[in-house]
């Protein structure tokens, strides 16, 4: 369980690209505080304490912030932009909570078991919404595909949930499916003949064009 | 090989792709547990795909499922050898799939992380950019 991960907050009064890119080579990450009607805050977070707590909580963690007007709010992570070649987080949005509120977050599920052998697990979604109190979110579920064979699936309803926690995603939602695990010749032949032959054809119009042209 | 079964008419000798910038989108592992990443701009042609792919598929021979998130979909023309400049456009020579920094070429689901690797690694040897392999993050929903 993730409870409230204590952060340090800046606040700030320049914006744009200019600033944020500043304030990312000066190691913070820009971020926006907002929720339950209160006007935006724009805060600056410290990049690595945060980095270690969605690595550690994932988007489920809440956190404790104490900005430096001497604001002290809980938040949850709402939305988070990264950059995908540095691995570096660019923005993020917090949303606050309150202390026994009830809050919807979409909850990582983990594939755990060893289904059938000669079987492949596939996940269809990665997250499922559910409801719970803020301060007692989990930072992941685990879908089990144990004894599971070809055929087999589990739904978003087979997951088991922590206590005072309700799922808000259809419960027919299939997470992972259970497939007979594909053979040598099916995975050599996937983009085999059948696409060379709409290849040849392709190649057979354009000669066809460029001669009329 | 991958290539549109026909291009829309005007796009058959369509000018060099814009080659700058980062990928917008598709940057992210989806539908397997691992990735291969591009790190630079390069156009990737069908050839280089299906090579990077059978390289993929003959390291891990079965128990596993490959996916292509790249297609190239983009001509590039070539005039023939010795011909003076003029007389129009030169006739398509390859499909290319433009990739730009921190797109997601190929993915793949395998229950052993380190064959997976090792047949990925085989993979990017066949690619024309510097790529590296990523895992899906289970961390963000």
């Amino acid at each position: 369980m993730s409870t409230g991960v204590k952060i340090n907050a800046e606040t700030r009064s320049e914006f744009g690209k200019g600033f944020a890119r500043r304030a990312r080579k000066a190691g913070l990450v820009p971020a926006v505080l907002y929720g339950h009607g209160e006007a935006p805050r724009h805060i600056s977070l410290p990049a690595k304490e945060f980095a270690a707590a969605i690595r550690h909580g994932g988007m489920t963690t809440v956190f404790d912030i104490t900005v430096s007007d001497g604001h002290k709010t809980l938040a949850l992570p709402k939305a988070i932009q990264r950059d995908p070649l540095k691995d570096t987080y660019k923005h993020v949005d917090l949303i606050i909570v309150k202390r026994g509120e009830q809050v919807t977050v979409d909850v990582p599920v983990h594939v755990v078991g060893e289904p059938v052998k000669g079987t492949l697990v596939m996940q269809e979604h990665n997250s499922i919404s559910i409801q719970a109190e803020a301060l007692h979110l989990p930072e992941h579920l685990e879908a089990s595909v144990e004894g599971l064979d070809a055929g087999g699936h589990v739904t978003a309803g087979d997951v088991k949930l922590p206590k005072g926690s309700q799922l808000i995603t259809d419960p027919e939602t299939v997470l992972v499916i259970v497939s007979h695990a594909p053979t040598a010749e099916q995975l050599e032949g996937d983009t085999g003949e059948a696409e060379a032959a709409e290849g040849e054809a392709a190649e057979g119009e354009a000669a066809s064009e460029e001669a009329a042209e | 090989m991958l290539m549109p079964r026909k291009p829309p008419k005007g796009f058959r000798k369509p000018h060099h792709p814009d080659r700058s910038g980062k990928s917008k989108g598709g940057n992210r592992v989806v539908f397997g547990e691992f990735g291969i990443q591009a790190l630079a701009p390069a156009y990737v042609t069908n050839r280089q795909i299906e090579s990077a792919r059978i390289a993929m598929t003959r390291h891990i021979r079965r128990g596993g499922k490959v996916w292509i998130n790249i297609f190239p979909d983009q001509a590039i023309t070539k005039k023939p050898a010795e011909t003076r400049m003029g007389s129009g456009k030169g006739s398509p020579e390859w499909w290319v799939a433009n990739v730009k920094p921190g797109r997601i070429l190929f993915e793949m689901t395998f229950p052993n992380e380190a064959v997976a690797r090792e047949a990925m690694r085989r993979a990017i040897h066949k690619l024309p950019m510097k790529c590296r392999i990523v895992k899906r993050e289970i961390g963000e929903a």
